[in-house]
């Protein structure tokens, strides 16, 4: 009967654990694996179970291996990773929705949920019946739901949609009204799974202050999300998941790092396989790359020019000379990259630009414009090429873009420009408004009558 | 020899269910209303269907058996109307195959909740579609009652129906959730039930009366619960008297059973359903 007992603890998200390991983790996760089993068709599935030896008709995919993971109340936990990495398996196993295959979970607390896009809902209920329900299920009586349901409407503000059924919701105000109801509902734990990132930009910060007042109230959140900056700023710890295994675990600012690191290098090496891959094909648009074969180091670059030169090797450098993509808010850093000319130019131009991520140029010059002449290469010169700066950029992710250019009679003629050759994310604390720090001088006094 | 941890299991199941609906009532109600409005409104007749349905088939049975066929309720049951016979015969097993029929689907087709709602008991929802037959049901024993008190006259036995529509709502509660729980992994179960629910009304003294059984069989038939709460109905609605305790003790002591039985049954498929649907 052991086994049953512990079954009805789990089925109820409120279920008070009788042994409690630690009393300060919210979550502990031991041991935890999940095996989903493939079959090729349904019909494998049937005769694996009806063959009498036992035989093996599916292959095993590992969401999950051995990860352990403990979560102390009262923090907001970040899980990052690649798609298919197990962050949503994860999260579903601590809700109790899927069972682990192997290992355990122990949660203390009631669970409020937002999972892959969207609530729990009925979708031929209207949306007053699911917020009703969703209390229901946290054992909140009508009575006291009646009482937050102005509260819960307000907060969500889908207007009449409301009273109409969940199945003519658009994904938005599902999770509008999903977020709102698992707000209001007393959970001494909230997960967010990507939801947030559906909504629009104004309620995204509503959101956002609401995990706020949630951490405030010392609530557990845990938190999955592509946004890395969000991340950073609102997770005390983190969790990176790759192919199903814990990479890292520890404070989040140290494991974004550690994944932005990873991501670029897989970015690279993908770019790798794809020009690989391209050497044997023709090239499809002459204008976009010349003949000498400037293959884009990676997915998010857009290279193009004559060829007659090639820049390679950019990097960004911090005061130390050592190469990063994260930049610090008001430090110095150099962009290096080297030339090498194919033949002779007279009159070359070295220019770089930052962008932002949506394309709004930042700041950026170049040779000409600073009235420098570089003087003249020969076939095979090989040129170092610095810019130094005092990065005024506000916390975000910006890209750079470099590339050198001819001055002919006629105009400028692109030889190689590589065109968001880096994304970079810059750090901060100091806030202001906007994209760079103008360093205002602000003077405020009684005015004098 | 009976299966004593078996039995033990099967008890403490028993009232751990019970024990979950009632935390889980407001829920269940609410659900329960919203299936009831689901089915009614937006057809033109609306609750009348609960009335429709039945009355129809005990027209065309009435025709085809009472007419054609010429059959003659057994006088034991105390009427000569075979209409009478045959409807008190037909309520309560409609009630118990279109409960079960509602709840075989009812796990896969609130996939959403099953997913996504963390905490969602699940269990309910087999038994929404059975309370929600039940009410129907009540309706159209409310309707028979009255016709049998104009017609054939009523008895201080009437009120004993309840005595079988609680072990025909634990039956059929507990064949839902084996067959909803079933039907998530192997979507057959719907069209098997289809059959099992066919057989089982022609297996069921509903059209004919059970002295019309050889003997051999009879004793086979009356192993299905079914068999003893549908005469129990009408011993109670038209002749005035109790079903033999034998009888009696069997249908409760089975249909409480299968409602244990299909607690421990739903509850060890239940962990999976997220990930197979």
């Amino acid at each position: 009967m052991k086994a049953g007992q512990d079954a009805m603890l789990r089925e109820s998200p409120g279920a008070v654990l009788d042994k409690d390991p630690a009393p300060d983790l919210a979550v502990v996760v031991r041991n935890l694996s999940k095996i989903y089993k493939i079959y090729d068709t349904p019909a494998d599935r049937l005769k694996e179970v009806l063959n009498p030896f036992k035989k093996n008709y599916h292959r095993d995919f590992w969401a999950l291996r051995d990860v352990n993971l403990e979560i102390p109340k009262g923090i907001t936990f970040g899980i990052i990773g690649q798609n298919g990495s197990g962050k949503s398996t994860l999260l579903q196993i601590i809700a109790g929705i899927l069972r682990p295959s192997s290992g355990h979970v122990e949660v203390k607390g009631r669970i409020s949920a937002l999972l892959e896009l969207g609530a729990g809902f009925n979708k031929e209920f209207t949306g007053r019946e699911n917020v009703f329900m969703q209390g229901a299920i946290m054992g909140i009586s009508r009575k006291e739901m009646e009482a937050r349901f102005q509260k819960i409407a307000d907060f969500a503000d889908i207007g009449h949609f409301i009273n109409q059924p969940a199945k003519t919701y658009s994904s938005g105000m599902n999770v509008r009204l999903a977020f709102a109801t698992a707000i209001n509902v007393d959970p001494d734990i909230l997960i967010v799974d990507e939801a947030l990132s559906v909504g629009d930009a104004m309620f995204q910060r509503r959101c956002y202050r609401k995990i706020e007042e949630f951490q405030q109230a010392g609530k557990t959140i845990i938190f999955v999300s592509h946004g890395l900056g969000v991340v950073t700023s609102i997770c005390t710890r983190a969790l990176l998941l790759d192919k199903g295994k814990m990479v890292e675990i520890g404070e989040s600012k140290r494991v974004v790092n550690l994944y932005t690191k990873i991501l670029s290098e897989r970015e690279e090496a993908y770019a790798k396989r794809l020009s690989g891959g391209q050497q044997k094909e023709p090239q499809k648009d002459e204008r976009l790359q010349s003949a000498s074969g400037l293959k884009p180091q990676s997915t998010s670059e857009f290279r193009f020019g004559s060829g007659e030169a090639e820049v390679m090797d950019c990097v960004i450098l911090d005061e130390k000379g050592e190469k990063t993509r994260i930049l610090q808010m008001g430090h110095i850093y150099t962009v290096r990259f080297f030339v090498q000319f194919r033949k002779e130019v007279h009159a070359p131009i070295f220019g770089l630009v930052i962008k932002t991520l949506n394309g709004i140029e930042v700041g950026g010059t170049n040779t000409m414009y600073e009235g420098m002449n570089p003087g003249s290469f020969k076939f095979g010169d090989n040129v170092n090429v610095e810019f130094k700066f005092k990065s005024p950029l506000n916390p975000g992710e910006y890209a750079l873009s470099v590339g050198t250019s001819e001055i002919e009679k006629d105009g400028i003629r692109p030889l190689d420009r590589r065109i968001d050759l880096i994304v970079f994310r810059v750090m901060g604390k100091r806030q202001f408004a906007g994209l760079i720090d103008m360093n205002f001088e602000i003077n405020a006094k009684l005015a004098k009558e | 020899m009976p299966n004593l941890t078996l039995m033990k299991e099967n008890l403490l199941t028993f009232f751990y269910f019970i024990n979950k609906l009632y935390q889980d009532r407001s829920i269940l109600w609410t659900m329960i209303k919203r299936d009831l409005r689901a089915r009614f409104i937006g057809s033109f007749f609306g609750f009348s269907w609960s009335v429709i349905d039945p009355l129809t088939q005990v027209l065309i049975y009435g025709v085809v058996f009472g007419l054609f066929f010429k059959s003659q309720p057994d006088p034991v049951f105390g009427t000569n109307s075979y209409i009478l016979y045959l409807v008190c015969g037909i309520l309560p097993w409609q009630f118990f195959a279109q409960s079960v029929t509602a709840s075989t689907g009812s796990i896969v087709t609130s996939a959403n909740l099953v997913k996504k709602a963390v905490g969602f008991p699940s269990e309910i929802l087999p038994v929404i579609k059975v309370m929600s037959n039940l009410i129907s049901h009540l309706i159209g024993m409310l309707i028979l009652i009255l016709i049998i008190a104009i017609f054939h006259g009523a008895s201080f036995y009437i009120p004993f129906i309840f005595v079988y529509m609680l072990p025909t709502l634990m039956f059929a509660i507990g064949i839902g959730w084996m067959v909803a729980g079933l039907n998530v992994y192997l979507r057959d179960v719907q069209q098997v039930m289809h059959l099992v629910l066919m057989a089982g009304f022609f297996f069921t003294p509903i059209f004919y009366s059970p002295s019309a059984v050889p003997e051999p069989i009879l004793t086979l038939l009356s192993l299905n619960p079914m068999f003893h709460a549908v005469i129990g109905y009408r011993y109670a609605l038209l002749t005035g008297r109790m079903l033999p305790l034998g009888s009696l003790a069997y249908l409760l002591i089975t249909s409480f059973f299968i409602f244990g039985l299909g607690g421990i049954f739903f509850r060890k498929l239940k962990p999976g359903f997220a990930e197979v649907l």
